[in-house]
């Protein structure tokens, strides 16, 4: 794969000077996942146009549209990857013909973790994805086309290849999990780029990625519903409490009116007030609403996906 | 408009809607709850709600 096609009209060699002064690119330390192409059907990227400031990376880690959104790893270990060497045909009296590129891979670890957070991982291998590689001074390395200056693409995974091994904690080892997968044939290492960062104003190996939020409604009168939000890691039968939500954080639907829940029988937003009466658990208080109808509720927050919170419905009192 | 004391963020239009415009219909709905004193909130916000207009 990736076997180059020479043009044979237009022969020159590359201009092989060496410049006084490179990006000093480091040992990789993270990496920021995306899917490759987002729900328009457009190639994620960063346009060098593009501020690179801490406004910019948490707009793109809470992005509404999850095709749109990144997925930082912050910290990982031992990350190994390097291109096989390329299949060759080697002719009766030893000539060789380089008939294909050798696969790239990529390995990481991620250490002091368990299978809460593996589990989102193993998420990854389903669609197309992306990613662009952060070293440990916080460079940033994407791959441009070839051609286009103006845009660095995040470096494409080929598609399947993603495996994710947990391993158990020993005597000299923490817990934790690993990331393999191999590189896009397509993706050529001549065209990886970095961004210097100096030219980065934001934090990338330590800004966190989402974390989902789990919901469930108890208590429920004909004013008041409690509605308990949670995250996916701790002891399974206490599991954290995802607490700091106030009124204007509930929404009735996604892009919605704030400081609401949505009634889906009639369709329409109901004022709420929101209140905390332990760690995690909200009350709200509504109007009466006919008895029966369904309700839900969109809460917003940043570092936080409440994605599957309003598929969990209450009926009215 | 919400009104936040503490761990609440009372909505004022969820208070008219919902009747809670005296100082007893507001006890008997956040009393032990807010954390806070409920004399001193509803102080703050039956302020707001003399103001506020849907």
């Amino acid at each position: 794969m990736s076997l180059e096609i020479c043009d044979c009209s237009n022969i020159t060699l590359g201009d092989i000077g060496r410049p006084g002064c490179k990006v000093s690119w480091k040992v990789l330390s993270g990496m920021i996942f995306m899917f490759t192409k987002d729900s328009d059907g457009n190639r994620n990227k960063i346009d060098i146009a593009d501020t690179l400031d801490q406004a910019y990376l948490d707009a793109k880690i809470n992005h509404v549209d999850p095709t749109k959104r990144w997925y930082l790893t912050g910290q990982l270990y031992t990350i190994e990857g390097e291109r096989a060497e390329s299949n060759k045909f080697e002719a009766s009296n030893g000539d060789l013909f380089k008939l294909s590129q050798g696969v790239r891979n990529r390995k990481a670890e991620v250490l002091d973790q368990g299978p809460e957070l593996m589990e989102e991982y193993v998420k990854f291998g389903c669609p197309q994805i992306s990613f662009f590689d952060i070293d440990e001074v916080q460079n940033l390395r994407g791959s441009y086309d070839g051609s286009d200056l103006a845009t660095l693409y995040p470096i494409r995974v080929q598609k399947g290849s993603v495996d994710i091994i947990y391993f158990e904690p020993t005597a000299d080892k923490v817990e934790g999990f690993s990331i393999a997968f191999n590189i896009d044939p397509r993706e050529k290492d001549e065209y990886l780029r970095t961004i210097n960062k100096s030219d980065i104003a934001a934090d990338l190996l330590g800004s966190e990625s989402l974390l989902g939020v789990t919901a469930t409604y108890s208590n429920i009168t004909a004013t008041t519903v409690d509605l308990t939000l949670s995250l996916k890691y701790g002891s399974f039968v206490d599991p954290v409490a995802m607490e700091g939500l106030v009124t204007t954080d509930i929404f009735d639907i996604v892009g919605g009116t704030a400081s609401s829940i949505r009634n889906e029988t009639t369709s329409t937003a109901i004022p709420v007030t929101a209140v905390e009466i332990s760690a995690g658990v909200y009350q709200l208080t509504f109007a009466a609403q006919t008895a029966t109808n369904i309700m839900s509720c969109a809460p917003l927050k940043n570092g936080f996906n409440f994605s599957s919170v309003p598929d969990v419905k209450f009926a009215a009192e | 408009m919400v009104v936040q004391i503490g761990k609440a963020g009372f909505n004022l239009a969820q208070l008219k809607q919902s009747g809670i415009t005296t100082k007893k219909a507001f006890e008997e709905a956040f009393a032990g709850k807010i954390g806070v004193d409920i004399d001193k909130a509803w102080k703050q916000v039956s302020k707001e709600l003399k103001k506020f207009k849907d």
